[in-house]
C-alpha cells in the first residue's frame, strides 16, 4: 500500500450555505408569525341597579355613520371639533350616548373618542348598554 | 516587492460573496425576533374599531368573545349561536375559579351594528359578568 505522506493537507473550509438555509427558515418563521397590531381595550362598565348616578344626564344621540349627532335637539357634526368643544364646555354632567338603528360600532367608538377629546369628563353608554 | 497573486485568488472562494447577504438576513431576523410578538391568531379575522383610547390589554383572566361583521360569534375558538351566548358562557364559567376577577373581552368587527352589540352585552350581563371591555385598535388621530 502506498501512503502519500508528502502532500500537505489543506484545512477543510466550512461552507456557509447550510447556515444561510437555517437563518432563512428562522427569518421566514418570525416574519410570518409575528404580529405588530396594537390592541387596546375600552372598558364598558355595565350598570347595576345599585349604582345610580345623581348627576344630570345630557343625551347625545348618534344619528348616522357620518358622525351626525344631536345634543339637546341641536344637530352638529363630529367633524366640527370647535363647535363640539363649545357645546360640551357649556354643559356639566354625564354625557349619555344613544344610538340610532343601523349605526356601526366604529361610529360609536369614534363618538366616544370625540366627546372625550372635546373635554367631556364622563361619557356613559347608558343608551347603548343593556 | 513580489506579490503572489495566485495565492490571493486561491483564498477567494464563493462564500465571500454571500457574506453581505447573511449580514442583512441576520439583521432582519433579529428585528423580527425582538420587535414582533408571536401570539396565537384568532379563529376568524376581524377588524376591531379604531380608537385613540390607550388602555393596554389587562393581563388578568379573560373570556374572549369574537363577533364578525356578519354576526358570527365565537367564544375562544368555539363557534356559538349568537342567541345562545348566555348559556355558552355559563358552560364555560365552570373552567374558571376566580369569577370576581374574570373579565370579558369582546372583539367585534367595526362594521357590526350597535344593535347587535347591545344584544351581545345584554347576554353577557345575563350570564352574571359585569367586567366587560371592547377591544380596539390604536389609531393615530381621532378621525
Amino acid at each position: 500500500m502506498l501512503l502519500d505522506l508528502d502532500t500537505v493537507r489543506t484545512p477543510a473550509r466550512i461552507s456557509l450555505t447550510p447556515l444561510i438555509d437555517v437563518v432563512f427558515i428562522l427569518l421566514l418563521f418570525f416574519m410570518l408569525s409575528s404580529s405588530f397590531s396594537q390592541w387596546r381595550q375600552l372598558d364598558l362598565p355595565i350598570p347595576t341597579a345599585a349604582k345610580a348616578d345623581a348627576r344630570e344626564v345630557i343625551l347625545v344621540r348618534l344619528l348616522d355613520n357620518d358622525g351626525t349627532i344631536s345634543i339637546d335637539g341641536e344637530q352638529l357634526s363630529l367633524m366640527a371639533g370647535e363647535r363640539l368643544s363649545e357645546v360640551i364646555a357649556a354643559r356639566q354632567g354625564v354625557f349619555g350616548i344613544d344610538v340610532a338603528e343601523g349605526v356601526h360600532t366604529q361610529s360609536l367608538v369614534r363618538l366616544v373618542d370625540a366627546l372625550k377629546l372635546a373635554g367631556a369628563e364622563t361619557v356613559s353608554l347608558g343608551g347603548v348598554l343593556p | 516587492m513580489i506579490i503572489d497573486t495566485a495565492k490571493i485568488k486561491r483564498r477567494d472562494n464563493g462564500d465571500d460573496n454571500v457574506i453581505p447577504l447573511i449580514n442583512i438576513v441576520f439583521l432582519m431576523l433579529i428585528f423580527f425576533m425582538v420587535s414582533g410578538q408571536v401570539s396565537k391568531s384568532d379563529v376568524v379575522k376581524t377588524e376591531p374599531p379604531k380608537s385613540v383610547n390607550d388602555t393596554r390589554l389587562s393581563e388578568q383572566d379573560s373570556l374572549d368573545i369574537i363577533v364578525t361583521a356578519e354576526g358570527v360569534a365565537y367564544i375562544g375558538d368555539v363557534p356559538v349561536q349568537i342567541g345562545d351566548i348566555t348559556s355558552a358562557i355559563e358552560k364555560k364559567l365552570i373552567e374558571y375559579v376566580d369569577l370576581d376577577n374574570l373579565s370579558v373581552r369582546i372583539k367585534v368587527d367595526a362594521e357590526l351594528p350597535v344593535t347587535e352589540l347591545r344584544s351581545l352585552l345584554r347576554q353577557v350581563r345575563d350570564a352574571g359578568l359585569v367586567r366587560v371591555s371592547l377591544i380596539t385598535r390604536l389609531s393615530e388621530r381621532a378621525s
